[in-house]
């Protein structure tokens, strides 16, 4: 138990000193990646050799119309396409826990023309480890997450449980008796399981129900079918008449409801430090040997996405819409989903039992 | 009970959107002269017309599938009077004595009882949705997994008791749908009956599924006439005699009152829809007359009957439909797709945060029922010409369309070979007396049985019975579904057992 306590202790630090970063770090994140991407600005001539685009580019979404994934996506088309003078189209693909639209993006032609955004942990960690998808984290080249969410534990509005510590409490007090709602698969799904291990409590403590989307799962503690919940944080601000939220499972407290604070604030008098992943990363993915057959496309796809993500008319826009444009370059955003495919990678034994 | 911040909304929007009243004409147009052709069902226009709601804004695209749904409702009438064959299974009713109206030359008389039925019908059902929606929004919260899997499998036998001739064989039908609904990744995270092929690791595609199942079963079946319409006198259609026949339908409000609620109670039953409302609705009225005899033998009653019944299942469906997220038919299991597409997924969530949407389907309606009433009076006499269309041609035609159809809806052609595949188990069923809608329901709503099913294994710790004791809407809800599914064999057994006793008396 020990082991597993000092790991989590040091990884969870280092979420947490990544994410601690304040929201309007954008602006100066731009300025220095400016500075350091000015040297491959030089090479703007060769775009001129190289016409590419010069047909339509697709983003490949892995999810339905609608949801996280395809809203940032089709965030992106417009100004994409402003700045290359040619349409960007959103097609989505979704199903299979995101392996239909992964593999259908994988069987494109790698030239430059199909990019993908898709959510590389947990669903990819799914994808690779449980349905054997084929396809490994270094066949892409993942140039940002732009869109991390946080996950919020929530209880049904006319709930007695009124902080996440009464909850434990009546966890412990009716083992086998409370249920706790995810969407499987999700980052809640293994939150979950991380969370009551750490509290040194057996996975039959709480009946998991597992949801196939979070609005169903959202109706359903909204209804007091459920005693708790489970659920990416972002999008269940809508409904907080329904439900509401006792702790945030990340490494800071939300923005949008500052009152609420972490799992680990609450749990820090008993010393223990629960480990997580983030609720859902939203990636902007390109194939990962655009970079040797194509240098000249892949630079010019990546330097307009950054800037784009620079630029404060689409900041304003996608804030609007409740999607992020952070910049974390690809450097960052590989290390981010490593480290969580690492907590992933440590608790197998105990996820897979779930 | 009404949320006027959201009629107004409502009204505000309806206000701004003008493409919305305009896809009202085309809408109930299409959806009146689909309908009056047999073997075109209202599902199957809403199907083809599916992929073009993705360029329309969320109400757009719900009031063009409603206007179309609207006007089928009174198109399947058509035929049903002129003919004796009904456009739909929704209109079985209004043959009984429509029909026989016609064959006393009282054909223009039928179609205007038919016509004022279904909009009276139509409004007031959609009156009560309006009242009941904010009381239904609030209530469908309660249901958990156990009972919307109870309610689902409550509609899938209602659909299999309730329709055809053999109970067994719409059983099957139902169950061989939910079976096909498991091809994919389960719930579970299991990958099922993919056989390695790639498209189907998502399942097989609901949508061009459908479109195989209803279209080939339907217009196969319709091959096998050389003809649509037998008698060209039949088309006579005198337009101030169908006006006469409008008013008179004035003179019967307590049969229309009884067809309304039938159909808006009814209809509003996942997997029941227009076809069980019109005959409930047509045996109540019979039952209560006082000339039970004369019903069959060109009634008008009977004829305002089935319309009324038929017509406001409509509003029902599509009540469980926004509330529930369930298709009360196969009609609304298209429009529930045509939600999907918008990525919207109706129920309660989308109610709770889309009332003026709602409403504003509901306003549109009060016109459409107005609409339908002056071109149905001016339509019914360009719709006897489609009938003319001779079946060599409209099959093929109807056919390239769904074929199309299919194929923008998945983008390749997965699609088209899913509809074609689908055609031939269609046919086949259809053929052998296995009820399609039954599949249908069961295909769209297999996917959502089993999540329900593992989601109660799981709230209940299991499967403990004091889990279920305490949640009274299940128990009344298992009662149903034994009834619906036992009542008929044990009526049966009991009716046999008398009559063995009084011949052994005997």
């Amino acid at each position: 138990m020990s082991r597993i306590t000092r790991h989590s202790k040091i990884s969870a630090e280092k979420v947490r000193s990544r994410s601690q970063r304040p929201m309007t770090r954008r602006s100066f994140l731009w300025l220095s990646v400016a500075a350091a991407s000015s040297s491959r600005l030089s090479s703007m001539p060769a775009f001129a050799a190289d016409p590419w685009p010069t047909e339509p580019i697709s983003i490949i979404v892995s999810t339905t119309a609608g949801g996280g994934f395809d809203l940032m996506a089709r965030s992106l088309t417009q100004p994409l396409s402003s700045k290359f003078g040619i349409p960007v189209n959103v097609i989505d693909k979704p199903g299979g826990a995101m392996v239909i639209g992964t593999k259908y993006f994988l069987g494109q032609p790698h030239d430059g023309n199909t990019l993908l955004v898709s959510g590389p942990s947990p669903y990819w960690y799914v994808d690779i480890n449980k349905f054997h998808a084929g396809y490994k984290l270094e066949d892409f080249d993942i140039f940002n997450i732009q869109w991390t969410d946080k996950t919020g534990i929530f209880v049904p509005s006319g709930s007695s449980v009124k902080s996440f510590r009464e909850l434990v409490d009546a966890i412990k007090a009716r083992p086998g008796q409370m249920s706790c709602g995810v969407v499987r698969d999700s980052g809640e799904y293994f939150n979950f399981g991380i969370m009551l291990d750490s509290l040194k409590l057996p996975l039959s403590t709480v009946r998991l129900v597992t949801y196939e989307s979070s609005a169903p799962l959202r109706t359903a503690v909204a209804g007091n079918q459920l005693d708790f919940a489970m659920v990416s944080l972002e999008g269940s601000v809508t409904m907080l008449s329904l439900m509401r939220p006792i702790a945030v499972l990340y490494g800071s407290r939300a923005s949008l409801i500052p009152d609420v604070p972490t799992v680990n604030e609450v749990l820090k008098p008993d010393g223990i430090t629960v480990d997580f992943v983030p609720s859902s990363m939203r990636a902007l993915i390109v194939h990962a040997d655009l970079r040797e057959k194509y240098p000249e496309r892949r630079a010019k796809l990546f330097d307009t996405y950054k800037k784009v993500l620079a630029d404060p008319e689409y900041i304003a826009k996608a804030n609007k819409q409740g999607i992020s444009a952070d910049w974390l370059g690809p450097e960052e955003s590989l290390a981010q989903i490593k480290a969580a495919y690492a907590i992933l990678d440590r608790y197998k034994e105990l996820l897979n039992k779930l | 009970m009404i949320d006027w911040q959201a009629l107004q909304s409502a009204v505000h929007i309806l206000a701004e959107s003008y493409t919305a009243w305009l896809l009202i004409f085309p809408g109930i147009a299409l959806g009146m002269i689909g309908g009056a052709i047999p073997g075109v069902s209202s599902a199957l226009i809403l199907a083809i017309v599916l992929p073009a709601t993705l360029w329309m804004s969320l109400l757009s695209a719900l009031i063009f599938m409603t206007a179309i749904y609207t006007g089928a409702a009174f198109g399947v009438a058509i035929p049903a009077i002129l003919m004796g064959v009904p456009g739909s299974p929704a209109a079985v009713a209004t043959s009984f004595d429509g029909y026989p109206m016609t064959q006393r030359g009282e054909h223009n008389l039928a179609l205007g009882l038919a016509l004022a039925a279904s909009t009276i019908g139509h409004m007031g059902a959609y009156l009560i949705l309006f009242l009941g929606i904010g009381v239904i929004s609030h209530a469908v919260l309660r249901l958990g997994p156990v009972e919307m899997l109870l309610l689902m499998l409550w509609g899938l036998t209602l659909i299999a008791v309730l329709r055809g001739r053999y109970m067994s064989r719409s059983l099957l039908s139902g169950l061989i749908g939910v079976l096909i609904a498991t091809i994919g990744l389960s719930p579970r995270d299991v990958m099922r009956g993919t056989f390695d092929v790639p498209e189907l690791l998502d399942g097989v595609p609901v949508v061009s599924a459908m479109i195989g199942l209803f279209a080939a079963s339907e217009l196969f079946n319709l091959a096998g006439n050389s003809y649509l319409v037998q008698r060209s006198d039949l088309r006579n259609v005198n337009v101030r005699e169908i006006a006469r026949g409008m008013v008179d339908a004035l003179r019967y409000p307590v049969v229309i009152l009884r067809g309304l609620i039938i159909g808006a109670t009814i209809g509003g039953l996942p997997g029941v829809g227009a076809a069980v409302c019109n005959l409930v609705s047509y045996a109540e009225t019979r039952r209560g007359d006082k000339h039970p005899e004369t019903f069959g033998k060109g009634n008008p009653k009977g004829v305002i009957a089935a319309e009324a019944g038929n017509a406001s299942s409509e509003a029902g469906s599509m009540a469980t439909l926004l509330a529930l997220g369930i298709p009360g038919g196969a009609s609304s299991a298209v429009m529930l797709a045509a939600l999907s597409l918008h990525d919207v997924t109706g129920g309660p969530q989308f109610l709770d945060s889309s009332k003026d949407i709602v409403y504003a389907i509901i306003l549109n309606n009060f016109v459409q029922g107005a609409v339908m009433l002056v071109l149905g009076l001016g339509l019914i006499g360009l719709m006897a010409n489609v009938i003319r269309i001779p079946v060599r041609v409209l099959i093929p035609v109807i056919l390239v369309l769904a074929t199309f159809g299919s194929y923008s809806f998945s983008g390749n052609i997965v699609g088209p070979i899913t509809m074609v595949v689908f055609g031939f188990i269609g046919w086949f069923m259809q053929r052998h007396d296995y009820s399609v809608p039954a599949c249908v329901v069961g295909l769209i709503l297999g996917g959502k049985v089993e999540a329900n099913l593992l989601q109660t294994y799981q709230i209940s710790g299991g499967g403990q019975i004091s889990y279920f004791l305490g949640r009274p809407i299940a128990l009344v809800l298992l009662a149903l579904l034994l009834f619906s599914l036992f009542s008929r064999p044990i009526m049966q057994w009991w009716r046999r057992q008398r009559t063995t006793n009084v011949l052994t008396k005997a």
